[in-house]
């Protein structure tokens, strides 16, 4: 037997064994799961007839309501190495109502999968979208569970240089993953821009850890109000009123906290002698996890007025005080700023020891509380929690004895 | 010459036979070291948990660690008085082993394995351990008092293997959401007890 013939025995011998014990080599370029490689539906998963007509593993499109516009097409010219095409998109975003987005199909079982990867380039650099996933159930009603902004696995966004982005499928929570139809990319920022994605990959283990990038932080960043109405843990936020008093939020782009393009958060407010009125932004997701915050001492954000002379209290809920749609308020914003609001930026710190007793291990919201009757506009921007060091822990616990 | 491939295919069989009926050995899994990560090596999170009066507090520290550049170092005061039912409350630490909504299988392995001091020596804890079930009603079953699993019987000052038979559990394994540190008040004289014990290198093997 000549010398290659042993070796290309011994190699269909190997090859034997590792089809036997199911280990099959990856793709070239992969590390992960590809899309085609990923389980499908559950059998008997229910699909309109214009789905399953329709929808096919790996097809991309978008949506629009005019006159924001979309377009998308695999591009041979632009893509990673080992792939054999990018897919190219465009938009251009009219302001709200509005509105446009790209898809591309999954029809796949995620379950067994804990984190998605892609690689995303810019054709200048900025180009900004919220990300989000639809299951069967939910694509039947239009609709997505977004998990933030680009920006929050981007934090320096999309540039023209080809960047990995890594998303914890956990972020996508409400989807079930067991019935993922698409992601969705949808266009919330006025603007226009062309970018291009390759390579998704779907992996089983956990890569991204936040608690660890808060830590290295030293704080929870919950709100640069910059990219997207959800907050920095791709929670919910809003306005809360009722009649007569109301209260209006926007994000805008001036005034802004320092020279940083982005945006700072606006509430215009009518608080009558009757009703309430004011903002809150989640901790907890809904029916979901609540937050953590025992490890953490203080509540920093900006603030300014149009006018000056704006005021407000300033409240966290914790599980139980979101159950019975209440906060507990530190105090009004002249306790932590003697001079009051200006029409200047001023920061407002709040030890969390001044909230009371709440459940700090089960948190649910901070509130914005516009408790005097009056009308006003404020701007607030960088909301973010200050984590205890080892060294406040253990003179805590000392001081505790 | 005519090659006879008999030979080469009933060795091939062989192997896949004896790879198919031996129970897979899993090598020992790591679920943390304590060196950097808040979250542990298995993507679970980790906290204290403590109902008042009772309290306790885990901080990383790089004060003699058994391997690496860190241990965790555990503060806990279990009292006897106040809290539900007059019992103190209760203290301990867990680290998650569910990641998301995935249990972690631990039914290739033996035994929970961790290394353990103690500030002064002769403190205590039980490790707790939960499945789905025990996870579901927020609680774990309790080990034995850690001593039992120290080759000195006790804890000391220096650092010592604890070896933890997983079938003392009697739970699912397939399915385990998390490992806890517990501080229980039937370890301590008249049910409280204060201290500061160091753990590092939490295995499965």
């Amino acid at each position: 037997m000549t010398a290659a013939r042993r070796i290309q025995r011994r190699a269909l011998g190997l090859a034997l064994i590792a089809a036997m014990v199911g280990s099959p080599p990856p793709p070239a370029y992969a590390e992960g799961v590809l899309l085609k490689d990923v389980p499908p539906l559950p059998e008997g998963t229910a699909l309109f007839q214009s789905e399953a007509k329709f929808a096919r593993r790996g097809k991309f499109g978008g949506y629009a309501m005019r006159p924001s516009k979309y377009g998308l097409f695999a591009d041979p010219k632009v893509h990673i190495e080992g792939s054999p095409e990018g897919i190219q998109i465009r938009y251009r975003k009219s302001p709200d109502p509005s509105f446009c987005g790209a898809y591309l199909i999954v029809l796949g079982d995620l379950s067994q999968f804990a984190t998605m990867t892609f690689w995303i380039k810019g054709k200048k650099g900025g180009e900004a979208f919220e990300l989000g996933l639809n299951d069967t159930i939910s694509n039947k009603r239009e609709d997505a569970v977004l998990a933030g902004s680009i920006y929050r696995y981007l934090p320096n966004g999309i540039t023209t240089d080809w960047q990995r982005v890594t998303v914890p499928l956990g972020d996508f929570f409400g989807t079930d993953l067991t019935r993922v139809f698409g992601m969705v990319f949808n266009f919330n920022e006025q603007e226009e821009g062309t970018f291009w994605i390759d390579g998704l990959e779907f992996h089983r283990e956990q890569r991204v850890d936040r608690e660890e990038q808060i830590k290295q932080a030293g704080q929870l960043l919950l709100d640069d109000f910059d990219h997207s109405n959800l907050n920095g843990l791709g929670r919910k936020a809003n306005a809360y009123k009722r009649l007569p008093s109301i209260c209006e939020f926007s994000r805008v782009e001036n005034p802004r906290v320092g020279d940083r393009p982005g945006r700072s958060l606006r509430l215009d407010y009518s608080k009558q002698a009757t009703g309430w009125c004011g903002y809150y932004t989640l901790l907890n997701q809904i029916d979901g996890e609540f937050f953590d915050l025992a490890s953490y001492k203080e509540v920093r954000f900006w603030v300014r007025g149009a006018q000056g002379g704006e005021t407000f209290e300033v409240g966290m809920a914790d599980r139980s005080w979101l159950t019975i749609g209440d906060s507990v308020k530190a105090g009004t914003v002249e306790k932590y700023l003697p001079g009051g609001v200006t029409a200047e930026w001023q920061e407002v710190v709040i030890p969390l020891s001044d909230f009371g007793k709440l459940d700090w291990s089960q948190m649910g919201s901070f509130v914005v509380n516009f408790y005097k009757q009056g009308k006003g506009t404020l701007f607030l921007d960088d909301l973010r929690f200050v984590r205890k060091s080892d060294q406040d822990l253990l003179k805590e616990w000392e001081d505790q004895k | 010459m005519k090659q006879r491939s008999g030979p080469a295919v009933f060795l091939l069989l062989s192997v896949w036979v004896v790879l198919r009926a031996v129970p897979a050995l899993a090598a020992a899994v790591v679920i943390d070291d304590f060196e950097d990560a808040t979250a542990n090596k298995v993507g679970g999170r980790s906290n204290t948990y403590v109902m008042a009066p009772s309290r306790a507090l885990a901080v990383k520290t790089t004060e003699a660690p058994h391997a690496g550049a860190k241990a965790l170092m555990l503060k806990y005061d279990k009292k006897d008085k106040g809290g539900p039912y007059d019992s103190g409350g209760w203290c301990g630490y867990y680290t998650m082993t569910k990641a998301g909504p995935r249990y972690f299988d631990a039914a290739p392995y033996k035994s929970l394995t961790l290394w353990v001091k103690g500030a002064q020596g002769g403190e205590s804890f039980a490790i707790g351990l939960a499945d789905r079930h025990w996870d579901e009603v927020g609680d774990s079953v309790k080990s034995e008092e850690i001593g039992k699993y120290l080759p000195a019987g006790k804890i000391t000052t220096e650092w010592q293997k604890a070896t933890v038979p997983l079938s003392a559990f009697m739970l699912e394994a397939k399915e385990l959401a998390s490992v806890a540190v517990c501080f229980e008040g039937s370890l301590f004289p008249g049910g409280a007890g204060k201290g500061t014990v160091y753990v590092d290198d939490l295995m499965f093997e």
